[in-house]
């Protein structure tokens, strides 16, 4: 009796055991994070982009400075495989881009029609926003940037020390 | 004297025998409630899909009827030459509403076109804002109920085209186009209209939240044809976005009539369950595919076929945008004119209605 008993309790617990086992198949990424400064001041809440430099050789990686201008990387997910958030991005040489830009104030229709005035943004085709590039327009781009980084295996710290002019 | 003790001892379960029978029942239950959760969100994505193939038959009906596909905004049957003001409101109109007789919402139609010409705006919270057929609701998802006295809300969106522009800038490489400009018909889908995206699940936002799932990432983008790598730039650990997020009623299907982008379209660039980014919500949005189905997101294609599509579908290189291509737009202002095949692998090329890609669905 005392036997059941214990066989079923260990029956049970390897069935709870079994719950929750499952899981995602991660890159075999290595950390990268640096600290991005325009004209020698951290610059806060800019887009970093890093592409491999002959496509398929390393992974594309997306990060965000913080307040200290500091961002760490992590790779845009392929298919199945994914890499844990700022876990960095496979070992590789990469094109790199810094954006950061705001947008003149954005009035809806809406607010237009409620206040009685146009709105400024026309609804006729062919016109952007007004756009102010708080770092320069020429990082924006990776493959025209002229910024470059070499991702190494283990540890990888690679400022950008960026310029107005 | 023994015999008559082992008999009284058999009349009663010991404790350990009554502890193992509740820990029996215990597991089996425990077994069995993910089982009914499970079969209960199995049949709401069932009527989800279901949903999704009503609007697939609308769009073939409309297509009856009109010879061509319901615009995604600036329909021609709304801007007819006395309401051709760009101010008043009509050119907002979405998709859904030009199907509205097409599913049994004929009577709705009439009230918004024949009683309020020029007055009813899709932003505007009135009654018949907040009676939006509850076929444009999936009931998976936890938005999808509509507050009282707020605009219906909607869980279907219109495929937009593989690009990241503005509202009114769609020419549209997408089978919703801006309709002034473009006549979208089957003979337009030149992909095959097995092979093209029409209308997908998009998850319905929540107010200031920071999931990615129904949140919306602000300030980021805001210019033409931009990469949507940006966008996942955004995503911190956790599945949280990092930056400034939508805090307004700029939400992403929360007004079922409005063809504006958060609303009622969507561009098949980031693959589905991804981030959706924008200058603000109404301004330059991004807006990603996604549903509260585990691992994936119902689409219906140009065929009326409904298909449900993994998010681990290819998605290409989100880094890249139309001036990479091999063939870029000539004039460098109207990224809208590319006309190659899709930069965003199988999910893009499923999206564009005429890359010329030889893309299938596996």
């Amino acid at each position: 009796m005392k036997r059941t008993g214990q066989v079923v309790a260990v029956a049970m617990l390897s069935v709870l055991g079994l719950v929750g086992c499952s899981g995602r198949p991660t890159m075999d990424t290595v950390p990268v994070e640096g600290k991005v400064t325009l004209d020698g001041s951290p610059v806060e809440g800019a887009t970093i982009m890093f592409v491999p430099t002959t496509a398929g050789q390393g992974q594309s990686a997306t990060g965000r400075t913080d307040a200290n201008g500091v961002y760490r990387l992590t790779a845009v997910p392929d298919g199945e495989e994914v890499a844990a958030p700022e876990s960095g991005t496979l070992p590789g040489e990469y094109m790199v881009s810094i954006r950061k830009a705001q947008m003149a104030d954005y009035i809806s229709d809406e607010e237009a029609e409620e206040k009685g005035i146009q709105s400024t943004e026309a609804s006729v085709p062919g016109r952007g926003p007004d756009l102010t590039f708080e770092v320069p327009k020429k990082y924006r781009n990776p493959r025209q940037s002229g910024l470059t980084a070499t991702v190494v295996d283990g540890e990888n710290n690679i400022p950008f020390d960026l310029t107005s002019n | 004297m023994k015999a008559r003790n082992l008999r009284v001892s058999r009349q009663a379960f010991t404790l350990v025998e009554l502890l193992v029978v509740i820990a029996i029942i215990g597991v089996l239950v425990g077994l069995l409630l993910p089982a009914v959760q499970a079969a209960r969100e199995a049949a709401r994505r069932m009527q989800c899909g279901n949903n999704l193939k009503q609007l697939g038959l609308a769009m073939h009906n409309f297509h009856d009827t009109y010879q061509r596909f319901p615009a995604a905004t600036h329909d021609p049957l709304f801007l007819d030459p006395q309401y051709r003001d760009y101010r008043s409101g009509r050119e907002r109109w979405s998709y859904a509403v030009l199907l509205l007789p097409f599913m049994e919402g004929q009577p709705l139609y009439d009230q918004l076109f024949d009683t309020h010409i020029g007055i009813e705006r899709p932003w505007h919270n009135t009654t018949l804002m907040q009676s939006g057929p509850e076929t444009l609701l999936c009931p998976s998802d936890p938005m999808a109920t509509t507050p009282p006295n707020t605009i219906s809300r909607i869980s279907y969106q219109i495929n937009r085209g593989d690009q990241w522009l503005d509202w009114a800038w769609h020419e549209s490489r997408g089978v919703g186009a801006r309709g002034d400009k473009v006549v979208r018909n089957f003979a337009g889908i030149t992909d095959g209209t097995s092979n093209t995206m029409m209308i997908s699940g998009v998850r319905i936002g929540n107010r200031s939240s920071r999931k990615v799932e129904d949140g919306f990432a602000m300030n980021v983008g805001a210019s033409n044809s931009e990469a949507p790598a940006l966008c996942l730039g955004e995503v911190g650990p956790n599945n949280q976005f990092v930056g400034d997020v939508e805090t307004g009623s700029w939400q992403k299907g929360w007004r079922w009539a409005d063809s504006r982008t958060p609303y009622t379209t969507w561009q098949p660039m980031l693959p589905p369950n991804g981030p959706s980014c924008g200058n603000r919500a109404e301004s330059w949005a991004l807006i990603t595919a996604g549903s509260a189905h585990p691992g994936g997101v119902n689409v219906v294609f140009a065929d009326g076929s409904v298909h449900f599509i993994g998010e681990t579908i290819d998605a290409g290189d989100p880094t890249l945008t139309v001036f990479d291509s091999p063939t870029p737009p000539a004039d460098s202002n109207r990224p809208q004119d590319y006309s190659g095949p899709s930069l965003y692998g199988l999910w893009g090329a499923l999206g564009s209605v005429q890359g010329g890609e030889t893309a299938q669905l596996p």
